[in-house]
């Protein structure tokens, strides 16, 4: 155990996909930390490479097409990426657990949801089938569902109401880590903020660390800690949220903030970015977003760009952070 | 779930029903006349009267359909052959359990081999096991069942003298009839089975169960199979029904003294009550086999037991 | 007028990217070939084989395969190789129009049904679970009965006994197509039944239809075979392929080429097709494959 280690180190980590001949590069050396018990927020657009990073750390890819090209990943002190499957399968839903983006497909449609949830249960903890029961009605309790709901299936619940069992389930063995993708994009707006503060409530009993994936701002202000924010498969910024709320530096996190309408401002008109996300298989050279950066120079488009510290913590991808030259 | 039960043997009652009138019907529409074919060219136009007066020939169709449906169902009589002048239904109630025991192992050997083709190669997606099965599923859907038939007979029979050629009697008299009319049935299943397997194991739940830390063994076995076997039910109805039918073919290849032997000879004969009160009686089997699937489906699957259920 | 060209010149992107991905399978390519070929030898027949497929020769009666005559000869001295290429014609027509005719009769039964709503549906669906429940084999040799042997009389037999088949893979297509929300749209700028079938239901089909189509190919080249084996279907003289089986199934012991031949024809042109059904349905749908 390496005490210096922060309680989660991603470390250059690098996945692409191969589909026949073209080659899907979605995470390009990525480095990351995150500290017990805090949240990290991986922000970026559809398709950034923010799932495939949380499914690397869980070692869920599909391989093949997915290929890791290179990384550490540090959960504990303990690099994972090359442990073997058995090791793996005791760390996966109960030190690390995730939660999927879309509860209507997340869960096995011909299993009772209370048996998904005691499944969990029996494979980690050394209780028997009564125990993982018992512990698992207690669980669907805990995010507001009856117990004698247990032994219903998935098509009997709503939408909001299966992610309720997912994140029974998720949590169900006090992970240390939680994978949240997108926990609240399939959901309506009314139940977003419920599910965001039961999974706040659940965290703090067991102090457990998250890493919470979207593109919802909104969700990043409410829930996280550090900030990291993805584009075309590398962290282009990350700090603490104060740090890229109020010092946005890289010219696409000011264009995400830019894109946000103000209540207190009377705008007329929306601030989109221009132009679309690169293609996956044929990523810009030098910095990725210089085709579309209001700011590009042609020496943008020469070098591949490294992350600088601006400030503490504060890092950014960006040759004018590079030059010093904040904007 | 009673209520399901009750609701698809109504339907099954319809079908049946519907199938005998169906086929009678188009068998009234045969040409040529069934007293001159029983008598021959040599009988007098008197002759011929009274027969087609007996036989109740003169009556408008929808009377003699209301005969045939009673005869068929009520005294579950099927007519006399044309031939042989003995009864159909006993001929046949005789022949049945053949025809049976070849289309039920017909279709278990397909499931057998089958499912485990298709099971592995989904698995082994893009792998030589996937590449073999695929090949070996190919070539089962292009090879014509009675052309296997004919060459098994000549490999096993003529040359190396394992299998009786044709006829009945043990099971040596199965295995060539059996594996001639599984052949396409195995490639269907392994083509089916594989990608019901393969649309299951790239769905969501699936990685929902590898991130619990399920083995990958369980993540088989326990989660993707199950949901994988649903629509491969429905599939087993439809290949029984081609068992059903290839027998016809198998029969007479084998010289196997079932229903669709009986068949093939009344067709060569022009014995229309035999070949219509054949394809009635594997009409009806087949119905019940869908019935079978039907309840097996609802039982399985909590999304249709449910919409049950709760009525 | 811009926006007319923009969707023309979209479509033929599309239908040519099919068309690239379908040619870089090596075994679609393969299949469709194979099948080029047979169908090419069975249209140029009569420059391909050296002898005429009806002369009789009683000199050569059962004679083996050898140079001059590769698949030997039948039991009238019958050149068996111009008599398989021959009976190609018969053969490969009766599986591409029998799929054909099965198919369009299936679409206008599976379009009134998933789309006239629920009572068209019923009846239909009724009618279907009747002709279901007689096995598509059998269907076809109660018809082929009653209207006698003959090409097209074959052809009827075996359009029928594939209906139910045809008609519920439609059904189930165009419900699915019919849920879509350009469907909605469509209704709700008030186009009529029919134009939203023609125009925006029925090219939807077109994939699923064409995948099914060519599969169907090789199993109704195999249902023609069997019907003319047990002696409906097409029948001898003409060189079918299933009649040359049934032809010289009696003579197998001593003269097993008679039979070996032709069903290496059937098999080959069957999988040719399968290979091609499943390169149309990969290229189509490149998620699918992989």
């Amino acid at each position: 155990m390496d005490e210096n280690r922060a309680f989660l180190e991603v470390e250059d980590l690098t996945v692409h996909y191969t589909v026949g001949k073209d080659t899907v590069e979605a995470v390009n050396h990525v480095s990351f930390q995150l500290q017990k018990g805090k949240t990290l927020g991986l922000v970026g657009e559809t398709g950034a490479g923010k799932t495939t990073i949380a499914k690397s750390i869980m070692r869920i890819l599909p391989v093949p097409p997915a290929v890791v090209k290179s990384g550490k990943i540090y959960l504990d002190g303990q690099e994972t990426l090359g442990l073997d499957e058995k090791e793996m399968l005791k760390i996966r839903g109960n030190k690390v657990s995730m939660i999927f983006q879309d509860p209507m497909t997340a869960l096995n449609p011909i299993m009772t949801v209370g048996s998904q949830i005691s499944e969990v249960i029996s494979l980690h903890k050394a209780v028997d089938k009564a125990g993982a029961k018992q512990e698992a009605i207690r669980m669907l309790e805990m995010v507001g569902i009856p117990a004698d709901r247990y032994n219903e299936y998935p098509h009997q619940f709503s939408g909001g109401m299966k992610q309720r069992v997912v994140i029974a389930m998720a949590l169900a063995c006090q992970p240390d880590l939680l994978l949240a993708d997108e926990p609240t994009t399939a959901l309506d707006v009314t139940i977003q903020a419920q599910v965001l503060d039961m999974i706040a409530d659940l965290r703090e009993k067991n102090n457990t660390s998250m890493i919470m994936i979207t593109h919802d701002l909104g969700v990043v202000a409410r829930v996280c800690d550090d900030v990291a924010v993805v584009y075309a498969g590398e962290v282009i910024e990350s700090g603490s949220k104060e740090d890229i709320f109020d010092h946005p530096t890289h010219p696409y996190t000011i264009g995400l903030f830019g894109a946000l309408p103000k209540l207190t401002g009377d705008e007329k008109r929306l601030h989109p970015i221009d132009g679309l996300t690169p293609d996956p298989t044929h990523l810009p050279k030098g910095c990725k977003f210089h085709p579309r950066c209001p700011h590009a120079t042609e020496e943008c488009a020469k070098r591949d760009i490294p992350l600088k510290e601006i400030t503490p913590g504060h890092t950014c991808r960006c040759i004018k952070a590079e030059e010093g030259a904040q904007k | 779930m009673w209520k399901y039960i009750l609701k698809r043997l109504g339907m099954m009652v319809f079908v049946v029903l519907g199938v005998a009138i169906v086929i009678f019907s188009i068998m009234y529409l045969v040409p040529g006349d069934p007293a001159q074919i029983i008598l021959g060219t040599s009988a007098t136009p008197e002759q011929l009267e009274n027969l087609r007066e007996s036989m109740g020939l003169n009556q408008p169709y929808i009377v003699q359909l209301g005969m045939f449906l009673r005869d068929t169902f009520i005294k579950l009589d099927l007519g006399t052959s044309y031939m042989t002048k003995t009864s159909i239904a006993a001929e046949i109630v005789q022949r049945f359990p053949r025809t049976l025991t070849l289309a039920v192992w017909s279709m278990l050997v397909s499931v057998i081999i089958g499912l485990p083709l298709g099971i592995i190669a989904a698995i082994h997606q893009g792998k030589w096991q996937d590449n073999l099965s695929i090949l070996i599923s190919m070539l089962g859907i292009s090879i014509p069942g009675f052309w296997l038939a004919l060459m098994m007979v000549l490999l096993f029979s003529v040359k190396l003298r394992w299998l009786p050629a044709y006829g009945i009697g043990g099971w040596k008299y199965y295995v060539m009839p059996v594996l001639a009319n599984s052949v396409g049935s195995i490639a269907m299943n392994a083509r089916q089975t594989r990608s019901a397997m393969l649309d299951v194991i790239r769905s969501d739940y699936i990685t929902t169960a590898r991130a619990k830390g399920v083995s990958e063994r369980n993540v088989i076995y326990r989660h993707a199979l199950p949901n994988a076997l649903i629509p491969i039910i429905t599939l087993l109805g439809t290949g029984f029904g081609s068992s059903l039918g290839g027998t016809v073919i198998v029969e007479s290849v084998f010289v196997m003294p079932g229903i669709g032997n009986y068949m093939t000879s009344a067709i060569t004969n022009l014995d229309y009550p035999v070949v219509r009160g054949s394809v009635v009686v594997l009409a009806i089997a087949f119905s019940f086999i869908m019935l079978a699937v039907d309840l097996i489906y609802a039982f399985v699957d909590p999304r249709i037991k449910a919409e049950y259920v709760g009525r | 007028m811009a926006q007319n060209h923009a969707a023309k010149a979209k479509k033929t992107n599309q239908t040519l990217e099919v068309f690239k991905r379908f040619c870089k399978n090596p075994l679609s390519v393969a299949g469709f070939m194979i099948f080029l070929i047979f169908v090419l030898a069975a249209i140029f027949a009569p420059f391909i084989a050296k002898y005429d497929y009806t002369t009789m020769d009683t000199e050569l009666i059962f004679l083996h395969p050898n140079l001059e005559h590769p698949f030997g000869c039948d039991r009238f001295g019958r050149d068996l190789f111009a008599r398989v290429l021959y009976g190609g014609r018969y053969s490969i027509a009766l599986g591409v129009l029998g799929t054909i005719f099965s198919t369009l009769i299936g679409m206008v039964f599976g379009s009134i049904a998933g789309f006239f709503g629920q009572t068209a549906d019923n009846i239909v669906m009724r009618i279907m679970d009747i002709l279901q429940a007689i096995p598509g084999i059998l269907l076809s040799m109660v018809i082929a009965t009653v209207l006698g042997s003959g090409f097209v009389n074959t052809i009827i037999a075996l359009s029928i006994g594939a209906i139910p088949g045809t008609c519920r893979m439609l059904r189930g297509t165009i419900l699915q197509i019919r849920s879509n929300e350009y469907i909605a749209a469509a209704e709700s700028i008030n186009c009529s039944k029919f134009r939203i079938i023609v125009k925006h239901v029925i090219p939807n089909t077109f994939a699923p239809v064409l995948v099914g189509a060519t599969m169907g190919i090789g199993g109704t080249i195999m249902q023609a075979a069997s019907l003319s084996f047990i002696g409906l279907g097409v029948q001898q003289p003409t060189p079918e392929w299933g009649a040359l089986l049934s032809d010289g199934r009696n003579y197998i012991t001593l003269h097993p080429h008679l039979i070996i031949f032709p069903g290496l024809a059937i098999g080959l042109v069957s999988l040719a097709a399968c290979l091609m059904g499943d390169g149309f349905r990969d290229a189509m749908d490149p998620k699918l494959k992989k």
